[in-house]
């Protein structure tokens, strides 16, 4: 997420009133869409008349000037949340102990819990969320973290129960979650914690000893007193083991852990030459001869520390995109007890037969059968397919899946926890255990670098041993510190986090570490269809006319029809009516699968699928000629009771950038092709409309894997773009898995990738920035071997003394440094 | 230059001093959010001070 300078928080919000006050559209007060019917919702406040676009704005909206919080508007950025009815049984699940296990804590009488908290678009909504909830009684304190989302609170429960808590913060817009992933979050804060304080050592007993240090090497030269000398160096023998016994443990334990599974990394010629530095250093130190090397100690440890805090900080930067996916599935339901009355319950304790009533909007909590009803239902989670397929009485319905039209009732046939949706994830999961895997370039360079450095110590130890030369210690340690691989193992973390600090500024995350480097080696692309070249929102494309009907009073009669509905046509309807006006519709009835029918001035009106316009009557297509004009849309028609009037198409708007996207790939000579589970017409218009030339349609999950792993076996690097989590295995299968996150959903988390930019064509980008990553990684390796082969020759002649060698490894790491953070200019 | 015999010790408790408060700031979560504070700065004026009374 890109971050709101102080600047923006204070000039935004007159651009904001200015930006309503100048155009002829009113938008909303409080959310900034536009308001449909103006005057309907307002209210007169500090001398000005705010329209809002629906009473859901305009309560949040008194809210928030009633609890004198009106400083909200000025100091925000970005418009508000438009509240979505919630009653208040959902939260009251909350308060059931039994549920509160895992996040809430008891300390003292008082209660601790963590929230995720989902719409918060800038500083501002920080402010109000903590003011809001401070003004509570019973709460002690309530803070939100801007970088995870995550609202903290501390309150009284014999004051003030969890659900009034979710409550409050959903009467000022926003939705907040339990936090639950307990686990987790304290892992990787655990480590980020625990990676600072070790830097935090390195570098004040760093700092002791460089002085220290500078007063040695000026005795070398200038000379000094023996007492004086002793002194100082056994202070930096003492400064320096809090920096071997704590700071670099990390190393030590890498080195370990690379003997053991035989592939040494980076970590042990550094835990080599620390090791062999401090041992020789101590040992000078005791009897009285020989170098000390406590300031490189000092400097390699505080080097190596601050690159691997930099690359954990862009790692966390990235997986913050998939915290919020908690609220896939619901965690409550509404079961129907035997009387018909309904309970709230939590989603894991509906049992098998259990009848349970979704709501229109909701999200199926578990795997059924509907008992009651028929609805369409959105199940683009599992199957791709973009419209609303309708299931009816005896129908199966799957967990995940969005409840479109009407409310049903499903009797459940398989728990949470066992459901399709989870053994789509679980075989995400397997297929991440073959994920293929290639090797890093700066991994292979160092892997060699390692055995040379560590081959080369070794024989000069063996060679200064056997011709019983004393100073083979010395000159040992000063092969393995003018040879420190510092600037070798920061020059490609540093490199790959600034190029991934850099991507996310635009909207790209990179969420594991090799992504960059394949982006950059991409031979074959796979697209899915939908939500990915789409943007995932319907559109009125075109409209066609019969006889003398003119098109805008087709389209009023058909959105005023609508306003009573609520499929997914409904709304790019209304939008496309706008400024027409609306007329009264009576009789309203709507045909799941079929289409509405209403009566305006007297006269019938149908609208919707050609068959159910006209049942048995004239046959639309001898009036119109809808099926070279369908391209692949969908189509909706309309027409009274005696002729058909019109016909109306509708397309998912394709994702901004799209064409551009192929169009830059398949001129880097890169192979793309589009894979969907979509209607055959459906995929080739969208093909022909992005420029892509190879395509198939109807593939099931199961055959987008197995076409992938025929390209993998062709020994092609490819890459899979998609969202959705039917795409997760083959996100996670593909060399390179690019998740986009139109909402953010579950397969993010099995992506190399995430986009959470609108326009697709950043992935140009990113294979721009991914080149010059590489390129400037290789520029930092090649500086980096250059050295150290010049200093190696001139370490084992033994030209090079101590200070040199210090001065001289540290440039080098300088030069990498600054090199790498050219990456972080766009 | 006998004086360094006490400077230097007395500069190793200053050290030690203040890695002890690092790890304790550290500890009690201060470089957590590193970004959040410096918005928050902005905003603290305007902060409501009293709980409502009920």
């Amino acid at each position: 997420m890109s971050t709101p300078h102080a600047s923006v928080v204070n000039t935004a919000a007159p651009t904001l009133h200015s930006a309503a006050g100048l155009s002829d559209l009113t938008t909303c007060f409080h959310c900034g869409l536009p308001v449909n019917s103006p005057g309907e919702f307002c209210r007169v406040e500090a001398g000005e008349t705010r329209e809002f676009c629906c009473a859901g704005c305009q309560a949040v909206s008194d809210i928030i000037s009633a609890g004198g919080l009106e400083r909200y508007y000025a100091l925000r950025d970005a418009p508000g949340n438009r509240p979505d009815e919630i009653e208040r049984a959902k939260f009251e699940v909350y308060d059931n102990p039994n549920l509160q296990q895992g996040w809430l804590l008891s300390r003292n009488g008082m209660a601790e819990a963590e929230f995720l908290v989902e719409g918060i678009t800038c500083a501002a909504c920080i402010w109000l969320i903590e003011n809001w909830l401070r003004r509570l009684d019973g709460v002690e304190v309530a803070d939100v973290n801007f970088s995870t989302h995550r609202l903290s609170v501390r309150w009284d429960p014999l004051k003030l129960r969890v659900s009034a808590i979710l409550l409050a913060v959903h009467q000022v817009g926003y939705t907040a979650l339990p936090y639950t992933r307990e686990a987790r979050k304290s892992q990787q804060e655990g480590q980020r914690r625990e990676l600072l304080k070790r830097l935090g050592v390195a570098a004040a007993l760093g700092m002791q000893i460089m002085v220290i240090s500078v007063a040695l090497y000026a005795g070398d030269w200038f000379g000094i007193e023996p007492g004086l000398e002793t002194f100082l160096r056994r202070v930096n023998l003492l400064l320096v083991l809090p920096i071997m016994a704590y700071s670099a443990q990390p190393f030590f334990r890498g080195a370990w852990r690379g003997i053991r599974s035989r592939s040494p990394g980076m970590d042990l010629p550094v835990s080599l030459g620390i090791t062999l530095a401090f041992a020789g250093s101590l040992w000078a130190t005791i009897s009285g001869r020989g170098e000390v090397y406590y300031d490189s100690i000092a400097m390699f440890v505080f080097f190596l520390l601050g690159a691997r805090f930099l690359e954990h900080g862009s790692r966390l930067k990235g997986a913050r995109a998939l915290d919020s996916l908690a609220a896939v599935v619901p965690d409550t339901a509404r079961r129907l007890r035997a009387d018909g009355s309904v309970e709230a319950i939590p989603a894991t304790e509906a049992d098998i037969d259990d009848r349970l009533l979704v709501r229109v909007g909701e999200v199926v909590p578990a795997d059924g059968l509907i008992s009651e009803g028929e609805s369409g239902f959105d199940e683009s989670l599992m199957t791709g397919e973009d419209r609303p397929v309708t299931r009816t009485e005896g129908d199966a319905v799957i967990a995940g899946s969005v409840n479109v039209s009407q409310p049903v009732t499903v009797s459940v046939t398989r728990r949470a926890g066992s459901t399709a949706l989870d053994s789509i994830l679980r075989l995400a999961e397997k297929s991440h255990a073959h994920k293929p895997r290639i090797s890093r370039l700066a991994e292979l360079v160092s892997r060699w670098f390692v055995l040379g450095v560590i081959l080369l110590a070794a024989g000069v130890a063996g060679l200064g041993l056997w011709s019983g030369n004393p100073a083979w210690l010395p000159t040992t340690i000063a092969v393995l510190v003018v040879t420190c691989p510092c600037a070798l193992s920061l020059a490609t973390p540093l490199a790959l986090s600034a190029g991934a600090s850099n991507l996310v500024q635009q909207g790209v995350h990179i969420t594991r570490g090799h992504a960059l480097e394949t982006l950059n080696k991409i031979e074959q692309v796979i697209f899915d269809k939908t939500g990915t070249l789409t943007k995932g929102q319907i559109s009125l494309e075109d409209v066609q006319v019969a006889g003398d009907t003119d098109v805008a009073s087709a389209l009023k009669i058909a959105a005023s029809l609508e306003q009573g509905a609520s499929h997914p046509l409904a709304r790019p309807l209304i939008d496309a009516a706008d400024g027409l006006g609306f007329s009264p519709v009576s009789g309203f009835q709507s045909t799941p699968g079929g289409g509405i029918s209403g009566w305006i001035d007297g006269r019938e009106y149908r609208l919707g699928s050609p068959a159910f316009v006209a049942p048995g009557g004239e046959p639309v297509d001898s009036i119109l000629d809808l099926t070279s004009w369908a391209r692949g849309g969908s189509v909706a028609v309309l027409a009274d009771s005696h002729k058909i009037l019109a016909a109306f198409r509708f397309r998912d708007e394709i994702r901004p950038g799209a064409g551009e996207l192929v169009s830059h790939l398949e001129n880097d000579g890169i192979t793309v092709s589009l894979l969907s589970g979509d209607r055959p017409e459906a995929v080739s218009t969208m093909a022909e409309a992005v420029g892509i030339n190879d395509w198939q349609a109807e593939r099931l999950p199961e055959q987008k894997l197995a076409e992938l792993d025929m390209m993998i076996e062709k020994d092609q690097v490819v890459a899979m773009v998609g969202d959705g989590i039917n795409d997760a295995p083959a996100l996670s299968r593909a060399h390179l898995g690019i998740a986009i996150a139109r909402n953010v959903n579950l397969a993010a988390a099995n992506a190399d990738i995430v986009v959470t930019a609108e326009n697709l064509d950043v992935l140009t980008t990113a294979r721009k920035v991914a080149d010059r990553t590489f390129r400037i990684i290789r520029q930092n390796l090649t500086w980096a071997l250059t050295y150290n082969v010049l200093a190696v020759p001139a370490a084992l002649a033994g030209m090079v003394p101590p200070w040199l060698a210090g001065i001289g490894m540290s440039l080098s790491s300088v030069v990498v440094v600054l090199n790498a953070s050219r990456l972080n200019k766009p | 230059m006998e004086i360094i015999y006490l400077l230097i010790p007395l500069s190793i408790v200053l050290v030690t001093a203040i890695i002890g408060a690092f790890l304790w700031s550290v500890r009690s979560g201060q470089f957590d959010d590193l970004e959040g504070p410096a918005h928050r700065i902005l905003l603290d004026d305007d902060d409501v001070k009293d709980k409502p009374s009920e």
